[in-house]
């Protein structure tokens, strides 16, 4: 009970020493839910969201009238902020809890007053990371809730649609930011150089991280030549098979079969088939790639504690 | 008395070229209220956040309340209360929110105690930390690192932002509190008349070293000042006690010479006796000409 009341109080002051980017992130987070929830329940009771699976009503003026648009393009811009929103909030969350703390000097308070060093870090950063993944998750849920009523013939549990703009990811992505910028600030110890090397360093994360899980993907994909266009299921590229079986990329073809390319070639024998991963594995996807990123994460939060521990205060 | 911070030797180069300090033995005895004295850039900083753990020493090696504080920086920490340079007050966060964060942070924090010293500098509990004065904001960091019960008192500079009445109740405060709870203060400062006052012991760096350790009684009684220059001194009182020379506010020369410790009945003590201002001042120019004559000597070889 006592240890409870004590994490409460830690996480309220850690709240007030971050008040004016914990009041951004979570009055955005709100504003979007309540927005996004209000509009979302307006289409549906007004029965807007039939216009995307009837035809017959889609041609109707009801369809076309300017409420049903404007609500459609305010669930759309709620929508837009998604991919910006976990980077935002992330580094505003994660850059200056110790960054600021170091560049304002009172970290040479609290690392006088705290035998423990690691013990303020997790009572500074412990608040601060939560935060911004329940604040990415509320918004990847909001995100998951516009693509449901945008397009309510989309089975959202079995479908890439949106992959990584929406659900998990957007907290997880939160989260890794907000870790990245815990990292840099615990070592350059300044607010405004921290928000931009960690930015950097996300967009490089994510590249590498994006690369991996394609080549993974790749590996683990279904080849068909019969491939139908969908919203469920994820197009990773096109390939062509040989007739002995054997499947080659485009570059492989035009190294290793340049004649064929340069002369044409006959598609009942050489086949175009598609590389996809079904709708059906989408959650699978999504957590190993939440698991990866929270790994990453971890690893930059261990470097932040390190730093913490060993630097000295200015 | 058993010594609570020692020094042997500490050196503290950084940026692998500037010796902040080098070769610095000092102890400070528990239960002593220490100034420590030195001009900008004299290392006191530095050897004061040393005895904290927060700077690594190059050479040598530190005791603060018989812990190394670079192996057991934990231990250090535990043993001291500390006062840094400038004010590191949560600018939005409350007096009171500071008491419940040290509380936090801190086994055994005494928050009522820290209520205590607050009310009573007559700061409110409920202002913010941006709504105080700088002076007031070094009075709740005194009120915090004594509230830590701490058997040692670091204060670095504290006295620099404050007005003399804030400073006068700022050292009103510290002693008592430290008298009453047996502990041991040191505390830096440029601020000569307070540590008078304040202080029972005087240690004087200059350019890195330790200049004078004495007892602040010890320090007036053994030393005399010379109204007229270096070299009248010497004529008078021989080479060997000769400290250092400097200009007093109106621009005549003094100098600042060492008393014999047993002056023989009959004969007539050398000058005058000096005030503390006068033996921190001699020896800081002693401090200063011997380092020209060093960097002299090493351009020469």
């Amino acid at each position: 009970m006592t240890l409870r009341i004590a994490s409460l109080r830690i996480a309220a002051l850690t709240f007030r020493i971050q008040r004016f980017e914990m009041i951004l992130v979570l009055g955005a987070t709100i504003l979007s839910v309540l927005v996004s929830a209000l509009v979302i329940s307006w289409i549906r009771t007004a029965g807007y969201d039939r216009c995307m699976t009837d035809e017959n009503l889609s041609l109707t003026g009801f369809c076309h009238s300017a409420v049903g648009d404007w609500l459609f393009r305010i669930a759309r811009l709620s929508g837009s902020i998604v991919p910006v929103f976990p980077i935002v909030a992330g580094l505003l969350i994660g850059g200056p809890v110790v960054a600021r703390e170091l560049e304002s000097g009172t970290a040479r308070l609290a690392w006088s007053l705290s035998p423990s060093r690691l013990r303020w870090f997790v009572h500074r950063a412990v608040p601060a990371l939560l935060l911004a993944v329940v604040a990415g998750v509320a918004i990847g849920l909001t995100a998951d809730a516009i693509l449901h009523v945008s397009e309510p013939s989309l089975d959202i549990d079995q479908s890439f649609a949106g992959f990584r703009q929406r659900g998990l990811l957007i907290g997880v992505q939160a989260l890794l930011i907000a870790a990245i910028a815990l990292a840099i600030g615990s070592i350059l110890g300044r607010a405004i150089p921290t928000f931009v090397l960690a930015l950097i360093l996300f967009g490089g994360i994510g590249i590498a991280v994006d690369k991996v899980e394609s080549q993974l993907l790749t590996n683990e994909a279904l080849t068909t030549d019969s491939f139908q266009w969908n919203d469920a299921a994820m197009f990773l590229e096109s390939r062509i098979r040989m007739p002995d079986g054997q499947v080659l990329t485009w570059q492989q073809m035009s190294e290793i079969h340049p004649d064929i390319l340069n002369n044409g070639y006959d598609p009942e024998v050489y086949r175009d088939v598609v590389l996809y991963i079904p709708g059906s594995r989408y959650h699978e996807i999504e957590g190993r790639e939440a698991l990866a990123l929270t790994t990453i994460a971890g690893l930059f939060v261990l470097v932040a504690g390190m730093t913490v521990v060993r630097r000295r205060p200015r | 008395m058993t010594a609570v911070l020692e020094a042997h030797g500490f050196g503290k180069r950084y940026r692998r070229r500037t010796w902040a300090l080098r070769g610095v033995d000092l102890t400070v005895p528990g239960g002593s209220i220490t100034a420590l004295v030195g001009p900008n850039g004299s290392g006191k900083s530095t050897l004061i956040r040393a005895w904290i753990g927060f700077e690594r020493a190059t050479e040598g090696r530190l005791s603060t309340g018989g812990v190394d504080p670079q192996r057991n920086r934990k231990g250090a920490v535990e043993r001291v209360g500390y006062v840094p340079q400038s004010p590191s007050l949560y600018r939005d966060l409350t007096i009171a929110d500071h008491i419940v964060l040290a509380g936090t942070l801190r086994a055994g924090f005494d928050q009522s105690m820290a209520a205590g010293y607050v009310e009573r500098l007559s700061i409110p509990l409920r202002a913010r930390a941006s709504e105080l004065s700088g002076g007031e904001q070094a009075q709740v960091g005194l009120a915090l690192a004594l509230a830590t019960r701490a058997p040692i008192l670091l204060l670095d500079e504290p006295l620099a932002s404050l007005d003399p009445l804030a400073r006068r109740e700022f050292l009103h405060l510290m002693v008592e509190a430290v008298r009453a709870a047996g502990a041991t203060a040191l505390l830096s400062s440029h601020v000569i008349t307070d540590i008078e006052q304040a202080c029972d012991r005087l240690v004087v760096l200059g350019k890195g070293h330790t200049l004078l350790d004495l007892s602040v009684a010890e320090a007036l009684a053994h030393h005399r000042i010379v109204e007229g220059t270096a070299e009248e001194a010497v004529a008078q009182g021989g080479r060997d006690a000769f400290v250092g020379a400097f200009p007093a506010p109106a621009g005549e020369p003094l100098t600042l010479v060492r008393a014999p410790v047993v002056t023989p009945a009959g004969t007539p003590q050398l000058g005058r006796a000096a005030t503390l201002e006068e033996v921190v001042i001699g020896h800081l120019a002693a401090g200063r000409r011997r380092a020209i004559d060093a960097a002299t000597a090493e351009a020469a070889a």
